[in-house]
């Protein structure tokens, strides 16, 4: 099936992840999301937990998140978390501030 | 005539010292403005994301909440945000002017301190404190903010306050800062949805769970990333305030090591010549 998903992952702090992805699976207030290409708009609450995000190539990136809404747009998705931590050694997609805390 | 050359010597040796003190000062509050102005630009993408958010639930949803309903204002609440220390200019003279301004035709007005200068200053005019938030140090997180802005709100859903705003210093670029005071409660409603109106969302939105309850939770999200993106422009205002000021100091003390080096030439020369008189006043008596 055609089409990309652009995907933001932001705290309030900064941009965690940003990049294009096949498929977003979240774990929304009423239940598990997975959200692909051309979804209808939706706006809903995130419980704590993990939201894994599925890459044209390599493994699935998978980032731990408490809090926080996600909004789906058809191309477009954005994971607004209160905290969100990419896994170890994962690269930070495009212009990522790593910095965070020294 | 010695003695007064001695004083003057030492004089220039302490205000060279103050001048070497007042660079590093210059030079750390120039390296700490680059980082708050990174962490200002760090947090932009959740702010537009949540003001987005919020645009297109009041749009589409059409919801009220309390946050949203004006009252008549019978007491107003100032949260002032200064810096903790001074030697930053008029800094904080200028934003504790731009409260006082602010709250004179308020009836009942209340303060709610973030930062030192400012709790000091109220407190000093005999204003009421609603509470203090103090020692935030150089990076404010937005824990902060939050605890912020639950109090704020606090205040306002008991009944406190019918009106909240927020006073901070908005980051203009490095050598100037702009008093402002935002209005942060209630929210004007219509502000929220001209701006989905304007990014021209269509479609019909699923809201998982009830769009009130979404807006519950946003809502006081959205106070917090306001009270947090002030609290970085502010410390950006101040890093840019305190470098500035302590620039001048610097031009200053270098001004006065000038004028004091002169003025010890010329005693020195002034004592030179007068030996040399007496001498000469001598040889001639013989």
């Amino acid at each position: 099936m055609a089409g990309v998903l652009m995907v933001e992952v932001v705290t309030p702090e900064r941009l965690v992840w940003s990049g294009p992805a096949e498929m977003v699976i979240a774990r929304g207030s009423e239940g598990e999301l997975g959200i692909l290409p051309h979804h209808a708009p939706l706006i809903t609450r995130l419980v704590d937990g993990s939201v894994t995000i599925r890459r044209a190539s390599g493994a699935p990136l998978v980032l731990g998140t408490s809090g926080g809404f996600l909004e789906v747009k058809p191309d477009r998705v954005t994971v607004l978390a209160d905290h969100a931590e990419l896994p170890e050694g994962a690269d930070g997609g495009a212009d990522v501030d790593v910095g965070g805390e020294e | 005539m010695a003695q007064g050359l001695k004083e003057i010597r030492r004089r220039i040796i302490s205000v060279r010292n103050i001048r070497k003190i007042t660079s590093a000062m210059k030079m750390v509050a120039a390296a700490k403005l680059r980082r708050s102005q990174q962490r200002a630009a760090a947090g932009r993408p959740y702010a537009d994301a949540v003001q987005g958010v919020l645009a297109r639930l009041a749009v589409h949803a059409g919801v009220d909440h309390p946050f949203l309903v004006e009252r008549p204002a019978a007491s107003t609440l100032a949260i002032v945000v200064t810096a903790d220390r001074g030697l930053a200019g008029a800094y904080n003279s200028n934003l504790n002017r731009a409260a006082a301004q602010l709250l004179r035709g308020a009836a009942q007005p209340r303060v709610l301190a973030v930062g030192r200068k400012g709790r000091d200053y109220f407190r000093r005019r005999g204003m009421e404190l609603a509470g203090e938030f103090l020692g935030l140090g150089d990076e404010p997180r937005f824990a902060d903010a939050q605890r912020i802005g639950q109090e704020a709100t606090r205040l306002y859903l008991a009944g406190q306050c019918d009106r909240v705003h927020l006073v901070y210093a908005q980051f203009v670029n490095a050598v100037t800062c702009r008093p402002v005071a935002v209005r942060l409660l209630p929210i004007a409603g219509e502000e929220l949805r001209g701006k989905g109106t304007k990014e021209g969302v269509g479609g019909e939105y699923i809201f998982e769970p009830e769009p009130r309850d979404v807006l519950e939770h946003l809502l006081p999200h959205y106070i917090s990333v306001l009270v947090y993106r002030a609290l970085l422009e502010a410390k950006a205002s101040e890093f840019g305030a305190r470098m500035a000021a302590m620039d001048n100091a610097t031009r200053n003390a270098g001004e006065l090591i000038d004028h004091l080096t002169l003025v010890s030439f010329r005693m020195r020369q002034a004592a030179i010549t007068e030996e040399i008189a007496e001498i000469v006043g001598g040889a001639n008596a013989l």
